[in-house]
């Protein structure tokens, strides 16, 4: 069963085998293969229950109001503070995210079993967990028909200067090339987890709560014995209900940044590393002016990408956005708003990501009770940024764009490709740079390096008896590649660890 | 104009965001939309409807430094200045090279443009007309 607030008249109390904290990537997988497997299992969601009636209705605006958390702008302070986007539905980010699938690559798998202990995770032990979840979310390239000319000029460009690139995988089925992942599918075509693994677990006995916030964890000798939190009007924000769930183990897939915050916020200290060692995969925008006409909000916005310089940690995905949400942050104030607004359809966009090799941040509990987040961005990541941002205005010119804007305050559009030197010659400090990131990872970090880590290879604390974490935070470096099929995969092999012992984990005595 | 049906800002209030949003998208240009139909302080006052008490705060502590800062410098007010002065006071805030100020004003710029250019007017006058590259 799934109930909303709409469905709740009374509090909430529930005495399940497993209870969730979070229904996205890791959450929704956990939910399926525990009740699959005749666990009783209680999910809760603090976002709301939202179906392609409802969210296909959002401009994108308002999709970002109501599908994402604080309207998207979630902040890493540092230096430069930088927009973290999370989504809060049921699903999870995967309601509002891109639909890219990667696996995860063979060199971050083997540096994770040297440097961390992880175990019983090289990319042969991985390989049916990951073809299981491609599987389930239908996992398949993009077609041309469907990418659109803003990934096709991209590709354009990559191919006269010999950059090695491709179409990217995604999940989905029957894509209408609409533009709209990152605000809910209309159609249903990218296949979020709200569609394939929350259902299966509804349909195997789980109830998963919408609009449910775990607020209090209980912790009674060295086992999590209570949930307490509240049922939320969505509308207002105000609390309904209370919640209370007496489960005999506690998953937590609450998300990189709320999974440790909720933990810290409770004291519940499992390991000095918890909340630190975020990894975010820095990101910038880079767009261009083009003569011919782009509509570049028509087709897959993130469907092509670039992977020469993947050996670096640099790689390039599209990244276009409709001009409610990529007017505010690419043109000025006055007039000129006004003309590239009138322009938008011949532009183009396309992101630069790079791994964050020495770069780091960290998930407090803030002043306000709410997350704070911090980061610090290393001058070696972001030469790699840089650098990025160089690859992507040569594509640019390769295809032939009048201008280029490389997003870098100081910095006036290029009007060719000599113009690109600039970006080595001349000093560009990190506050210059708009940034964003969308992956998260890395505060609960996994392994048996017990002084390095917070969970062990299968996600169980090191602390506690019947707690494990089962979402982005458990990852111990960045992927370098987009994670929700890292998240899905790692969250399937844990549960179904958790289901091969689970006279250990759920019965005490 | 008469004001429509507000949530966030009081009368006060709705003068500066008005001689805001007029700065950040003038009248005239590339294309331009009925002010009668389309008022973008409105648009912006209900999209931020659901804040938390906390960010709205924030917002209108950030609207009021906009209105009197430059008291300190010019001896006036945001809205007592001509459009020429408010464009270039605006656009310090948007270049600054404090990058604070600089993000901090870009809150109230993506703010604005985001709830004004969702408007079904707006996106006809910039022949924004998203559509499906496969029908069904
Ligand atoms: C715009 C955008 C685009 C992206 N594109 C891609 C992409 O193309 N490919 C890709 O691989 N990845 C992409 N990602 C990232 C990917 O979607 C996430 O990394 C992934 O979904 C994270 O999974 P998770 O289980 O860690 O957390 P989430 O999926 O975020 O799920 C956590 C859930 O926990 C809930 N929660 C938090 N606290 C509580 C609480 N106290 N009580 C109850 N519930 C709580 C949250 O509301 C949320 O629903 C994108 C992200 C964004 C923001
Ligand atoms: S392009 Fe449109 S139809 Fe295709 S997955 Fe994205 S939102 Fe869905």
């Amino acid at each position: 069963m799934l109930f909303t607030y709409n469905d709740i008249t009374k509090d909430v109390v529930e005495k399940p085998d497993v209870c969730i904290i979070g229904s996205g990537a890791g959450g929704a997988v956990m939910a399926d293969v525990l009740s699959g497997a005749g666990l009783d299992v209680v999910v809760l969601e603090e976002g709301g229950y939202y179906t392609k009636d409802r969210y296909s209705t959002y401009k994108p605006a308002i999709a970002m109001k109501i599908l994402y958390r604080d309207y998207g702008a979630t902040i890493a302070f540092g230096k430069n503070p930088i927009m973290l986007p999370l989504g809060r539905a049921v699903g999870g980010t995967t309601v509002i995210n891109s639909g890219t699938c990667f696996r995860t690559p063979d060199n971050v798998l083997s540096d994770w079993a040297e440097r961390y202990g992880v175990e019983n995770a090289s990319s042969k032990e991985m390989e049916p967990y990951f073809q299981q979840v491609e599987k389930t979310i239908n996992v398949m390239p993009v077609s041309p028909q469907v990418l659109g000319k803003n990934g096709l000029i991209f590709k354009r460009g990559a191919d006269a200067l010999g950059m090695s690139n491709g179409m990217l995988m995604h999940n989905m089925i029957n894509c209408h090339g609409c533009g709209r992942c990152a605000f809910g599918c209309p159609h249903d075509a990218k296949q979020a987890v709200h569609l394939n693994f929350i259902p299966s677990a509804i349909r195997n006995g789980a109830r998963v709560y919408a609009n449910a916030r775990a607020e209090k964890i209980t912790v009674e000798s060295n086992r999590v014995t209570r949930i307490e939190g509240s049922i939320i009007n969505e509308q207002t924000g105000n609390k309904l209900f209370k919640l209370t769930v007496s489960p005999k183990l506690l998953v937590l897939a609450a998300g990189s940044i709320y999974t440790p915050y909720i933990l810290e916020k409770n004291n519940i200290n499992l390991s000095p590393e918890l909340g630190k060692n975020l990894t975010i995969h820095p990101a910038v925008r880079i767009t261009a002016m083009f003569d011919e006409i782009i509509q570049g909000y028509k087709g897959v916005p993130q469907g092509s990408y670039v992977d020469a310089y993947s050996s670096e940690g640099i790689i390039l995905e599209g990244i276009f956005v409709p001009p409610e949400i990529g007017l505010p942050i690419l043109a000025p104030i006055g007039m000129k708003n006004k003309e590239i607004a009138s322009l938008y359809d011949h532009l183009a966009a396309f992101g630069v990501m790079v791994s964050d090799k020495n770069s780091y941040g960290r998930v407090k509990v803030g002043v306000d009770g709410r997350p704070f987040i911090t980061y610090h961005f290393d001058p070696y990541d972001f030469k790699k940024l840089v650098k990025g941002i160089a690859i992507a205005s040569e594509i640019f010119f390769a295809a032939g764009a009048k201008t280029v804007n490389p997003a870098i305050y100081g910095i006036k559009e290029f009007t060719g490709p000599d113009d690109v030197a600039q970006l080595f010659t001349k000093k560009i400090g990190i506050t210059s740079v708009e940034m964003m990131a969308f992956h998260p990872l890395g505060t609960a970090r996994m392994g048996e390096l017990k002084s390095h880590t917070v969970v062990n290879s299968f996600g169980k604390t090191h602390g506690l008896e019947n707690l494990f974490i089962s979402d982005g935070s458990i990852f111990p470096t960045s992927l370098g590649v987009n994670p929700q099929i890292t998240i899905m995969s790692f969250s399937l092999r844990n549960a179904q660890y958790i289901v091969e012992n689970k006279e250990k984990f759920l019965n005490h005595d | 104009m008469a004001i429509k049906e507000l949530k966030v800002f009081d009368q006060k209030l709705y003068k500066i965001v008005h001689a805001i949003t007029d700065t950040i998208i003038p009248p005239g240009g590339a294309f331009d939309v009925d002010p009668n139909v389309v008022d973008p302080v409105q648009l912006f006052d209900n999209y931020i409807d659901s804040m938390s008490t906390l960010q709205l705060k924030a917002i209108k502590a950030v609207i009021y430094t906009i209105e009197y800062m430059p008291m300190a410098t010019r001896l006036k007010r945001f809205t007592s200045m001509t459009p020429d002065q408010r464009l270039k006071y605006l656009q310090g805030w948007e270049n600054s090279r404090i990058f604070s100020k600089r993000n901090i004003f870009l809150v109230i710029k993506m703010l604005v443009l985001m709830s004004f250019y969702s408007d079904d007017t707006v996106a006809d006058a910039i022949h924004y007309h998203p559509e499906c590259l496969i029908k069904d």
